[in-house]
């Protein structure tokens, strides 16, 4: 089902009426407080309101991501984060139409003023590459060993464009020594080449065809601490060479803080909290990013802290407040109803009712009464 | 009431029920006792490479990967010691070595004042209740047919516990780990748990003959940001409570700095700096430990800066640079450091990324084949490609006014024109040695202290 969405300027504060949110007690939508008129900055390249992808389980449908909105401005790269299996991957692939078959996808997805989800999506495909990026996780295994790196990039470049041979190889070695790599190695082979080179080869290979939007899925995971500072460097030089906006999928907060102008955090298929990062990171609206913070072991932590339990079954996700049952915070009223979207006046939002407080009944704010998690619970 | 503390006299109870001789006892720094409870002398794991068939019939030798090389480590009883680097640094191996998992080549280990490398699998199998691992690969250090309960159980078996006792214990492993009630876990399949569950059950597996070694190799990296903090407390009350000795092998300072008593930074297949992991954090002395810790992420947005990173990449064991082996990326090298003409390619390389198309066009063809100049006592010829010996040495001449800052050109003595190329030769070097620094308890393998 679609739901109305306002898709004007600055849409990724839209206030939208929740269905399960129904059932609260007549006013408490209304009473979420209006957004703050957002500072004037250019078009977004991407605007996505109300996207919900399903897969199919086994069980009924489970719901991968359930009602992302957020927008990007050129050259903005925005960070998502959050626990494994709470939709970070299949809404960063989803953007690409990268899912499998058994997944459906609703929402609007507005890039260079088209939406690409309406009609027959025949567009989105042909977006794929010269428009839409991908920078994938494992760089070890997504170059053909058996072409040469200047193959790939024809190959790309060529697929795209209807330029020589000449000309797309002269654009390769521009992208490719703006990321550190030597003309001189051009014609090699992958293997010859080392795991942080190669995740500078696909950084180059998404970046050839100037895509106006990237999704990079953990860009550092498979690689060492040296080699991981270096190309976070590259991401947030990026920005200035390339410009393209940027979706970061990550569960590392300190590439984060050092690559991101804003952050999102995801849990059980939402975006919980969205906001500059420094505002994110340093006044954490909602409970779920405070702990998730609070658990990152860095080299300041002198006491261990952790999440209890686990993130719900998607397929089955629990009332109200999907965080609830793992939320130290958690009112009567969290475990009833889900929670409004509350922006504050400095441009974050958070999905919480400690957001909204003036409109919970006395007995809504009451501790929740609920059972002990054990460690054996968690992911 | 969190689980992990839960029963702290459990791990002894069933050493007990196990009979073996030592129980741990209660571990720690104070009172350090005279005998280390495993000591490694100058250690090595070579693994000889396969050449060529016709070279090995010509009797050539193709070399070695020097995976570990001339290590010395001590470990006092319920110390925990962290091996950290880069992969490539030898840290697993020299992990996995200690167990008898890796060929020793040079060298020896010693559990209690008795050499345990060379031994055969059934004289070092009683040992091995002794001395555990846990892996990093949660989801592939299972059975994937075998339900938890079994996996425990037969570990228990091979070392001789009878079908009676296994369940009682099987059930005090689990519990011991957090997987409580026993009940429910021990009958599941590896599929039906989480990541950070099934770690908890290889740990049981590990603890549960009552071992006082555990090698850790990575135990948390494969594992959701929001299960590490829990998995490494475990390990933390574990250490605690069961008096364990750790060898903790892992990439990330953060869990490091938290877990460890000392710490030993590794690069190719050495150890750079080791010392209490307090002053090793505080006061870096390699100029690699303190990129590593530079490198770090900082999870606080104010801290943004720019930072001095290493260029380059961990270079390929088999063929490591001269002199110290960290010197082609090190910001704080000089000329005794090991400089050779492979080290040109780099600058070169580095270079043709920011000149513009004609300058590296017009350049690199100055140069034949940069791939085979090897450097042979301290001096090494850089053969022209198109255009003369002059004309290369002019090239090289443009280059180093280009950057005179370089730090390559330290360690360049003297640039001069031979008839068949150019001949560079360096300053002499040597590796450097592992030397105490005077009050700190820190050693360092860096010429700048030495």
């Amino acid at each position: 089902m679609k739901h109305a969405v306002d898709n004007g300027a600055g849409n990724r504060n839209a206030s939208r009426s929740n269905p399960t949110a129904r059932n609260v007690p007549a006013g408490d939508v209304l009473t979420t407080k209006l957004m703050e008129p957002a500072p004037p900055k250019a078009d977004p390249v991407i605007e996505i309101s109300d996207l919900r992808v399903w897969y199919a389980g086994a069980n009924g449908p489970i719901q991968a991501v359930n009602g992302v909105s957020f927008s990007l401005a050129p050259g903005e790269v925005l960070g998502l984060v959050g626990e494994s299996g709470c939709g970070k991957s299949t809404l960063g692939r989803g953007l690409l139409n990268l899912l499998p078959p058994s997944a459906a996808v609703d929402g609007v997805f507005n890039f260079d003023g088209t939406d690409l989800l309406a009609g027959n999506r025949t567009e989105w495909n042909k977006k794929r590459g010269a428009g839409l990026g991908m920078i994938f996780q494992e760089p070890m295994t997504r170059l053909d060993p058996l072409m040469r790196i200047s193959d790939h990039f024809r190959e790309a470049i060529r697929t795209h464009e209807k330029i020589s041979k000449k000309d797309a190889d002269l654009r390769a070695l521009e992208t490719l020594r703006a990321l550190g790599i030597p003309p001189s190695r051009y014609k090699n082979y992958p293997h010859e080449f080392s795991g942080g080179m190669r995740q500078r080869i696909m950084i180059a290979l998404a970046l050839a065809l100037r895509p106006k939007f990237v999704v990079a899925d953990e860009p550092t995971t498979a690689l060492d601490v040296l080699v991981e500072a270096q190309i976070v460097r590259i991401l947030a030089e990026m920005k200035v060479s390339f410009a393209p906006a940027m979706l970061l999928i990550t569960h590392n907060l300190g590439i984060v803080a050092e690559a991101c102008d804003r952050v999102a955090v995801m849990y059980a298929g939402q975006i919980v909290e969205e906001g500059p990062v420094e505002q994110v990171f340093a006044r954490p609206q909602h409970p779920y990013t405070r702990e998730l913070l609070k658990s990152t072991i860095s080299l300041t932590t002198t006491e261990l802290n952790s999440i209890p339990g686990a993130p719900p079954d998607l397929g089955d996700p629990p009332k109200g407040c999907y965080f609830h049952p793992r939320c130290p915070d958690a009112m009567a009223i969290c475990g009833e109803s889900s929670p409004p979207e509350v922006t504050s006046p400095n441009g974050s939002r958070a999905k919480c009712w400690l957001g909204s407080l003036e409109s919970v009944s006395a007995a809504g704010r009451a501790p929740l009464q609920r059972q002990e998690l054990s460690a054996a619970d968690e992911a | 009431m969190k689980p992990d503390v839960m029963n702290p006299d459990l791990a002894t109870s069933q050493a007990g029920g196990l009979k073996t001789q030592t129980s741990p006892s209660g571990g720690g720094k104070s009172g350090k006792p005279t005998e280390p409870l495993i000591s490694i002398k100058d250690l090595s794991v070579h693994f000889s490479m396969q050449g060529s068939s016709i070279g090995r019939l010509l009797g050539k030798t193709s070399g070695a990967v020097k995976a570990v090389d001339g290590i010395n480590l001590d470990l006092a009883p319920g110390e925990v010691v962290g091996l950290v680097g880069e992969s490539g640094s030898g840290k697993s191996t020299l992990g996995r070595a200690v167990l008898g998992l890796a060929p020793v080549t040079g060298g020896s280990i010693s559990y209690r004042g008795e050499q345990i490398n060379g031994l055969s699998e059934k004289d070092m199998r009683p040992l091995r209740r002794k001395l555990q691992m846990v892996f990093q690969d949660p989801h592939a250090s299972l059975n994937p047919s075998m339900t938890v309960g079994d996996a425990i159980g037969d570990a228990l078996r091979i070392h001789g516990m009878s079908a009676e006792e296994r369940p009682a214990a099987i059930n005090a492993a689990l519990e011991r780990v957090g997987l409580a009630p026993a009940s429910r876990f021990a009958p599941k399949y590896p599929s039906e748990l989480s990541g950070g569950q099934k770690q908890r059950a290889v740990i049981a597996r590990a603890i549960c003959l009552g071992p006082e070694l555990l090698v850790a190799d990575e135990p948390i990296s494969m594992l959701d940001m929001s299960v590490r903090a829990k998995i490494l407390g475990l390990m933390d009350d574990l250490r605690r409570d069961m008096g364990l000795t750790f060898i903790y092998i892992t990439h990330d300072l953060a869990s490091a700095r938290f877990f460890c008593d000392r710490v030993a930074i590794m690069y190719l297949g050495r150890i750079v700096e080791i010392g209490p992991t307090e002053e090793v954090f505080a006061n870096p002395k390699h100029p690699y430990t303190q990129a590593l810790l530079a490198a770090i992420p900082d999870p606080d947005p104010s801290q943004k800066g720019q930072r001095n990173l290493p260029r380059g990449e961990i270079p390929d064991a088999a063929k490591p640079p001269a002199g110290c082996a960290f010197h082609p990326r090190c910001p704080m090298a000089f000329d005794r450091c090991g400089w050779e003409a492979r080290d040109l390619r780099v600058i070169l390389e580095q270079r043709w990324t920011k000149v513009d198309t004609e300058t590296y066009l017009s350049e690199s063809k100055r140069f034949g084949s940069l791939g085979s100049t090897v450097t042979t006592d301290s001096k090494a010829l850089v053969k022209p490609g198109h255009g003369s010996v002059d004309d290369l040495v002019n090239t090289l001449a443009e280059i180093r006014e280009d950057d005179p800052e370089e730090i390559f050109w330290r360690g360049v003595r003297s640039v001069e024109p031979k008839p068949n190329g150019v001949e560079f030769s360096f300053t002499e070097s040597s590796k450097p040695k592992l030397l105490p620094i005077v009050d700190t308890g820190v050693q360092v393998a860096c010429h700048l202290y030495h």
